[in-house]
């Protein structure tokens, strides 16, 4: 899958954890700039992402995840696909 | 109260200990935050230009000086800096809605608001009418004398910490020189923690709840050091860093964490933690005999206690490979009160029956604050002649003498520890959407988590105004993650809504998510 696709697919995954139709996301986008983006979405989010795309995260990945950018690079990672 | 007039002997005074340490080791690392260690000495010099600061501002004994919860020395140094001019602390966290801030300044009396970055959120709190507080800023420079803390008397104030009210407004408890006094004395001369300058505390709690008191008061009391909590978002993966990075040896936390932290159990290996500490919400056995594998040198103890008894106060020494409660539900227990402080249940005719746990002793404070009411309601007077207050938890006893928490006799939840009256989330609802009938309520979702939702009888969808609506009241944590427009609420048997029916056809009506 290209870095496009892990975006498009993502972005759904937000829509479905957010319950917003009208959420967009940018590599910078961080927890500071979605509303109500707390410790429980982001379990809920985490999970969502393990469950869309098939993979797992370790503490660690997810700690140093800092913005969307880093989650998606991740996923790539995790799929083994060059982007 | 004729011991309001006792004065804090040398040695339990509440800052007495924290000069001792400055003395005796000024080069110790006391607090690690703003990406660097600052030593005894040094804050201790940051606590004496405070007090300079503040009595040239006019601040005396009793007056109640407020300060945003930003995570910087300064915000450290002030809370001492505050304590030692025998005035009480406030804490306010600036992301609240202006409204409700504007309402504890104006109930509080503050006269001083302290900041450090947040300044134009500090002006604004400043010059909306019913408030006459003034900003300041508390940028200090160390000053080289020693901290010279005004006579301590047990009926001066300490902190004064607002939670959520049922009646929409925010209820006052303050906190007392001879409360605080106990809880430390309890803590540190009675033997039980060993707790000593080589311990590495977290410090994980906004300032405005008090179980931060212990984190920060503790270690800076045995010359130890504390990691304050960088940011408060993903707060549980924060802890997970900073447990480990930090090699943090006393962990007091939430339960919350943990059920966070679950699924990287098997990742989480904390060799150095000497004690960990749970205490605000229901601690669950399954999970803690999960976690105990990850920090397998520590002490593990459930802890107990509302704000109104001074951060906690009753004890359970849970062991590894011990059972389930049979009684519990689950939950571990919350054990046997502490040194000086007594636990019963109210109408103790029988033993084996539930009850609602009450506390007596120096912990518990005197009332709540400027509400006579609520403290009628809560404060009572035994026979003996002690007075007790009525926590609103249902609880057991074990055969052992071990009180088990059996859930709230109201409306009350804990939302990561947070203390939200749901009744307080059903005032604003209603105020939004004029006579229509609301409920909050919580629903345990997949993993354990507790979240609020909130069900509106109306035809009309009334959703999007009415969480703009909330969030101008209420802070993040009492925001319901749902809210349900449903047309007619169901009834019981005596015409009144039935809140289980209610929630159960919520329940039952909620997709399946595939696994």
């Amino acid at each position: 899958m290209k870095k496009e696709e892990i975006t498009g697919k993502l972005k759904s995954v937000f829509q479905k954890v957010f319950e917003e139709n009208d959420i967009t996301i940018s590599r910078e986008t961080t927890a500071q700039d979605i509303d109500m983006w707390d410790s429980l979405r982001h379990i809920q989010l985490i999970s969502e992402v393990e469950r869309a795309f098939g993979i797992k995260f370790k503490l660690r990945e997810v700690l140093r995840m800092k913005n969307v950018g880093d989650l998606i690079d991740l996923i790539d990672a995790k799929q083994g696909v060059p982007a | 109260m004729t011991d309001q007039n006792r004065t804090s002997t040398m040695g339990t005074s509440i800052l007495s200990r924290f000069i001792e340490c400055s003395t005796q080791f000024p080069d110790n690392p006391a607090i690690f935050v703003d990406d660097r260690s600052y030593t005894y000495g040094e804050l201790n010099g940051l606590c004496s230009a405070m007090c300079a600061l503040l009595k040239a501002h006019d601040i005396k004994k009793g007056d109640r000086v407020g300060i945003f919860t930003e995570n910087n020395i300064y915000t450290y140094a002030s809370l001492l800096g505050i304590l030692s001019c025998g005035a009480c602390y406030v804490p306010l966290n600036y992301d609240s809605p202006v409204e409700r801030n504007i309402g504890i300044i104006a109930d509080a009396g503050i006269k001083v608001l302290l900041y450090t970055e947040k300044e134009d959120k500090a002006r604004e709190l400043s010059v909306s009418p019913g408030t006459e507080c003034r900003p300041l800023h508390n940028r200090v420079t160390p000053n080289p004398g020693k901290l010279d803390p005004v006579d301590q008397k047990h009926g001066d104030f300490c902190y004064l910490l607002f939670t959520s009210g049922t009646t929409g407004k925010p209820k006052g408890v303050p906190i007392y020189q001879r409360n605080l006094s106990a809880f430390l004395d309890m803590m540190l001369e009675r033997g039980r923690y060993d707790f000593n300058r080589n311990d590495r505390f977290l410090q994980m709690f906004e300032l405005t709840f008090d179980l931060s008191v212990f984190s920060f008061l503790v270690p800076l009391s045995v010359g130890a050091s504390f990691y304050p909590l960088p940011q408060k978002e993903m707060a549980y993966l924060e802890v997970a860093d900073i447990l480990e990075t930090g090699e943090i040896s006393v962990a007091l936390m939430v339960p919350s964490v943990i059920n966070y932290l679950k699924s990287y159990f098997g990742e989480i290996n904390l060799p150095k933690m000497r004690y960990s500490l749970f205490c605000g919400e229901a601690l669950y056995h399954e999970t803690l005999t999960g976690w105990a594998r990850c920090v397998p040198h520590a002490k593990i103890e459930n802890l107990y206690g509302p704000t109104e008894a001074t951060i906690f106060c009753l004890r359970y020494e849970w062991q590894r490979g011990e059972s389930l409660h049979p009684q519990g539900k689950g939950i571990v227990p919350i054990g046997k009160p502490m040194e000086g402080m007594e636990a019963f249940k109210l109408h103790e005719n029988n033993l084996d029956a539930e009850g609602e746990l009450c506390l007596s002793g120096d912990q518990v404070t005197f009332g709540y604050w400027n509400n006579s009411s609520k403290t009628s309601e809560a404060f009572g007077t035994r026979e003996n002649g002690k007075k007790f207050y009525r926590t609103g938890d249902l609880c057991k006893v074990d055969k052992d003498g071990n009180f088990l928490y059996l859930g709230r006799i109201d409306n009350q939840v804990k939302i990561d520890g947070h203390r939200v009256e749901l009744e307080e989330i059903e005032f604003h609802a209603r105020v939004f959407c004029g006579d229509k009938q609301v409920i909050a309520a919580v629903n345990t979702r997949e993993g354990g988590f507790l979240s609020i939702l909130l069900f509106i009888e109306s035809e009309k969808d009334l959703k999007k105004g009415l969480e703009e609506h909330l969030k101008k009241h209420l802070p993040d944590y009492m925001i319901p993650k749902e809210i349900i427009t449903v047309s007619l609420f169901p009834l019981n048997s005596n015409g009144k809504t039935d809140r289980k029916a209610l929630i159960n056809k919520y329940l039952q009506n909620l997709q399946v998510v595939p696994q």
